[in-house]
């Protein structure tokens, strides 16, 4: 991910009195991290796009009470995730559930780059969910495993191990071969 | 090869992608043995098609129709606040000319002593109000300002009564809204949701501190607001009161709290806008342990966690006499246990920690206790 903070730091300042510009600006940067969160979270589409609209609402309510010392990514992350959970709790979507053993991919499967990109996506939407929302927090909002641990309530240590398992199941379901391109 | 394990290559390898520090060389051994490692080698090939691959593209109009609830939302928070002020304005019209009177006032007032009861009710009424002095003509102009807001809040709460089931209390009206609203207008703009609250959050929030969080306390727990919650509010079970004004700058009143499955959230009644905005409580790891941020009342938004009552403050910055530091390291705040106790019974940060850190730069010295 991007390291974006200087920008974000003088764009959320802007919006924060009131440039709408500049929160567009925010929205259309951060956007597609917000996204492909939640679309690895529910692997639906239209529950992602949901979800989106939803984190941008509230991140543009709560503008005057962000600290700007704070990182966006960190905040984002957190909104994000709440978003995706509140979703779910509330009955209206379903977490995606896949069999990690539909998701490894057989040779001649990542031929192109699509074919990766969505063996990829598979990959990642069945990781277990404890480890796919620190591998997101990580990986995808560019979180540290400290800020990532104070987001998820667990030890840093709990989330450098399940970022690291994450990896290892991405790399058993992918199937890349030793030496290949 | 060098004399490093897979799993601890692999290990390091994936610490240094996220930019954790590492010893270098230890990092040139790991890498070193997964240049010649096959399995390693598949291991960061992957790590390297995960860091470069495309994220999944949104719609192209995503962002187009994300702004758009945006600037519906700006619009309706801009109409709100014209309301206020020109409500504003017009009192403050009602006391100017109120003050007016008074200022001519003087050079009659030595002629209305015995003038009242000799003219109609309206003119006696005009030359009492002369006759009083300035001070004394403020107050009653403040006072009946109080009174016509008395006058119309009673009949906003008349019009409420007679269209709320009267077996409900005020807490479980609100959350039958919020479940109406929910199960009418799933598809409805997020503009329309609790514009009123989240206004009166931003102008709490900006007259009291700019970076405190909107937060409250339940049975002594510290829970941040997340937002207004749509959850379905069948299977949510009362978990105390919580003594708070909200963000709307009124005298803090008692607040049913609720929660449901997950036991980090709690969700109050927002009576006003009836509505539940659901609350995150405020967590912290430390030696494998969770520790929940506990405060004195916070009886209004924009207010920092302090020390709960039963925890004296300590009087030296190095936390004593209360506290003692239990560990501390480069990469977190020092953590502080009580001086006479373990961390079993809670652990102490000190005042202004990182804005990252969970107490989120609190000025104040910080409780926490083991979460249940």
């Amino acid at each position: 991910m991007t390291d974006r903070t200087a920008d974000d730091t003088a764009l959320l300042r802007a919006a924060r009195t009131g440039d709408l510009d500049a929160f567009e600006a925010i929205v259309r940067a951060h956007t597609p991290v917000v996204y492909a969160h939640a679309l690895r979270f529910f692997g639906d589409t239209h529950a992602a796009e949901d979800v989106v609209q939803e984190v941008w609402i509230k991140v543009f309510r709560s503008l005057s009470t962000f600290d700007e010392r704070a990182r966006l990514s960190t905040w984002l992350y957190r909104v994000t995730r709440n978003a995706c959970l509140d979703a779910v709790r509330a009955g209206k979507r379903r977490p995606v559930t896949l069999d990690p053993l539909d998701t490894v991919a057989a040779p001649g499967d990542l031929a192109d780059e699509v074919a990766l990109s969505a063996s990829l996506e598979r990959a990642i939407a069945a990781l277990p969910p404890e480890d796919r929302e620190a591998f997101s927090a990580v990986a995808l909002f560019g979180l540290t495993y400290v800020e990532a641990a104070a987001t998820l309530g667990v030890p840093a240590g709990t989330v450098k191990s399940r970022v690291f398992r994450a990896r290892r199941s991405l790399t058993h379901s992918l199937g890349l071969k030793s030496g290949g391109a | 090869m060098p004399d490093i394990d897979c799993l601890t290559a692999q290990g390091l390898i994936s610490d240094a992608v996220d930019r954790a520090p590492i010893d270098a060389a230890t990092l040139a051994e790991a890498k070193a043995h997964c240049l010649h490692c096959p399995t390693c080698s598949v291991y960061v090939r992957t790590l390297l098609l995960v860091k470069n691959s495309p994220l999944p593209q949104p719609p192209p109009d995503l962002a187009d129709r994300v702004m758009s609830a945006v600037r519906a939302e700006a619009r309706q928070v801009e109409e709100q606040a014209a309301l206020a002020a020109h409500a504003t304005a017009a009192q403050l019209e009602v006391a100017a000319v109120a003050e007016a009177a008074c200022v001519d006032a003087p050079a009659e007032s030595g002629k209305n002593s015995d003038a009242i009861g000799s003219g109609s009710a309206a003119s006696a009424l005009r030359r009492w109000a002369r006759s009083l002095s300035r001070q004394e003509m403020l107050t009653w102009s403040a006072a009946a300002v109080i009174f016509v807001a008395a006058i119309g809040l009673t009949a906003i709460a008349g019009v409420r009564v007679l269209t709320t089931d009267p077996t409900l209390t005020a807490g479980e009206s609100a959350m039958t809204a919020a479940r109406d609203t929910d199960s009418k207008s799933q598809q409805s703009a997020p503009a329309a949701e609790s514009a009123d609250t989240m206004a009166g959050i931003a102008a709490t929030s900006a007259a009291t501190s700019e970076v405190a969080p909107a937060a409250v306390t339940v049975n002594g727990v510290v829970y941040i607001l997340s937002g207004p919650s749509s959850i379905a509010t069948d299977g949510l079970q009362p978990v105390g009161p919580s003594m708070t004004a909200l963000g709307t700058g009124a005298t803090p009143t008692s607040h049913a709290a609720y929660s449901g499955s997950d036991p980090d959230r709690v969700y109050l009644a927002d009576e006003a806008n009836r509505q539940l905005l659901a609350f995150d409580r405020v967590v912290r790891a430390y030696e494998d342990k969770r520790y929940q941020l506990t405060s004195a009342e916070m009886s209004a938004f924009g207010q920092w966690a302090t020390l709960p009552a039963q925890v004296p403050a300590p009087t030296a910055d190095d936390g004593s006499p209360t506290f003692v530091v239990d560990a501390s390291d480069a990469s977190r705040p020092p953590v502080y246990r009580l001086a006479s106790g373990s961390t079993a019974d809670g652990i102490a940060i000190g005042p202004g920690s990182d804005p990252a850190d969970p107490a989120g730069g609190n000025p104040n010295w910080t409780w926490w206790t083991p979460t249940p």
